[in-house]
């Protein structure tokens, strides 16, 4: 039988490989949509916080005049960090307001 | 160390998977531009009030500029040029132009205000087509009347040149100056042979005093979400009509039928008012109308007109039903930008003005560092300091300072104060930045 397990051992090897190369690309595609979809929100979050600047609007690249680290971190969390998670849904409610 | 570094910060991994994934930058840029250029982020343009009409404007900007800067004190004067001093008071004046080389009026008008006038200036030729006059007060150009030339000169007849100027002034004296500009471009000898020289007009002053308009009480809010206008009315109307119900509902009581009716011990014991008894009587009249239908199964028409007397009640308990505090879902409404109808001479007048109403400098990072933003935090169901009015300052064409409020609007300036819940920060950016 040994003569069996060399020749079906090889093709174990390659369809457990095989197997193991789809798992990659999907974690390699998932990780890329991830990239994807934290890029635009790190777009969308510095695009409007600069125009915040520009046209005198709320913005998170301001110091806010206070020693306290916190307050400014607290600035940045919410007005720059987390519009870059959740800009689909301020998208969303945006253009559902408008339209 | 280097490789290192890299794996570290993962540049070299951004700038491979931008690389790699072209088509996907270019959709989030879409994306990014479809929220910006559908009106997502809207720059509202501040409406400016401008007291000031210009009813003929220059004839040669250019030269007008130029002009600006003149200094009439280096012309040369001549014998007869006279100052006539007003002191907050219409003038006419005849007078003539002697100065045949430059065209300076012989008369010069030293106004001197006391409070803000609106001046019309008047300038009517008198004798020849050709002349027109340029207007300076305190040595700017304010306008010229219209060139109608040709025809040129006494010899000729035509339509004689005269113009209406009015522009807003604050307290102070100012130097008004005619100059004659139908000399410019003749000779001297032309201007002899035509009998230019001397030339007549009339000036006039009309002074009108701008009074200071108190803003407006009540406030329209648009309601986009619910895609409807609706009043926020003056709370002293709502106290009124809730102290007349509060007052006239022990009286109103059901009979046999089922009906209302207002006790006699009402207009016996003189408790109530004129005002109240005909108000509770408008209850009654209408509670009836529908009882009455009710009990005959019959449809009872009511229109808004019925409910006329009582909207503002309804309206004020209609808006104390909805949320408390705006969400995205929900979005607090966005109100429309109130004039404030008050004018300043000085920048410093409007903000010390906006002070004594209790208004501050509103921080840098709610406004962009707009050094004319003013936050008045406003009492709101939702909580203290969560809402505020916001004045900006501005100045009009006529050089006066005015400021505009808009409120209740979610406040900006999340550090000073409790959040209501948790993403409220996030939903006030979310509200200044893309709802309103």
């Amino acid at each position: 039988m040994a003569w069996l397990r060399e020749l079906v051992a090889p093709s174990l090897l390659l369809s457990e490989y095989i197997s193991m190369n789809k798992a990659q690309n999907w974690l390699r595609i998932i990780k890329k949509i991830v990239k994807i979809y934290l890029i635009i929100g790190l777009v969308i979050s510095t695009f409007q916080n600069i125009m915040g600047l520009i046209y005198h609007e709320p913005s998170a690249f301001c110091w806010t005049r206070s020693i306290s680290i916190i307050d400014n971190l607290t600035l940045l969390f919410w007005w720059f960090v987390l519009p870059i998670f959740i800009w689909p849904i301020d998208l969303f409610w945006a253009l559902y307001h408008k339209f | 160390m280097y490789e290192r570094l890299s794996k570290v910060f993962a540049c070299h991994q951004i700038f491979f998977y931008m690389k790699s994934s072209y088509p996907f930058i270019l959709s989030s840029l879409f994306i990014i531009g479809l929220m910006f250029f559908s009106g997502c982020i809207e720059k509202t343009d501040i409406p400016e009030i401008s007291p000031t009409t210009t009813i003929y404007k220059s004839q040669d900007s250019n030269q007008a500029s130029q002009r600006r800067t003149n200094d009439f004190e280096n012309y040369p004067r001549i014998q007869s040029r006279s100052t006539i001093q007003i002191l907050d008071s219409d003038w006419s004046t005849s007078t003539s132009v002697s100065d045949c080389i430059n065209g300076l009026c012989d008369d010069v008008w030293e106004l001197t205000l006391t409070q803000k006038y609106s001046v019309a200036i008047t300038i009517q030729d008198c004798c020849c087509p050709g002349d027109f006059y340029e207007l300076y007060i305190n040595q700017e150009l304010i306008g010229t009347t219209p060139n109608l030339s040709p025809p040129w000169g006494c010899d000729f007849n035509g339509e004689l040149s005269s113009g209406t100027f009015v522009k807003t002034l604050c307290p102070g004296t100012y130097t008004i100056v005619v100059r004659d500009a139908g000399f410019d471009g003749h000779s001297e000898t032309e201007i002899e042979v035509q009998g230019m020289c001397n030339a007549g007009l009339t000036v006039s002053g009309v002074l009108t005093l701008i009074p200071n308009v108190p803003p407006s009480v009540n406030m329209t809010y648009k309601n986009t979400d619910r895609k409807a206008e609706f009043e926020i009315q003056d709370t002293f109307v709502v106290n009124h009509l809730l102290s007349m119900l509060r007052n006239v509902e022990p009286f109103i009581i059901s009979n046999n039928l089922g009906l209302q009716e207002l006790q006699s011990s009402a207009f016996n014991r003189n408790t109530l008012t004129t005002e109240e008894i005909e108000f509770a009587q408008k209850i009654i009249s209408i509670n009836n109308r529908i009882i009455e239908g009710a009990l005959k199964g019959e449809e009872v028409i009511i229109d808004g007109s019925d409910f006329e007397f009582i909207e503002p009640l309804f309206l004020y308990f209609a808006e104390r039903s909805n949320e408390q505090c705006g969400t995205r879902r929900n979005p607090d409404p966005c109100p429309d930008r109130i004039e404030s109808g008050q004018f300043f001479c000085m920048e410093g007048d409007v903000i010390q003005h906006l002070l004594s109403l209790g208004y501050h400098k509103t921080a840098g990072y709610a406004c962009g560092f707009n050094p004319y933003d003013y936050t008045l935090v406003i009492e709101h169901p939702c909580g203290h300091g969560r809402y505020r009015s916001q004045a900006i300052v501005d100045l009009l064409e006529s050089e006066l300072w005015t400021y505009n409020t808009q409120r209740p609007e979610p406040n900006p300036e999340i550090l000073s104060y409790i959040p209501p819940y948790a993403s409220w920060p996030g939903y006030v950016n979310w509200w200044h930045r893309h709802y309103c």
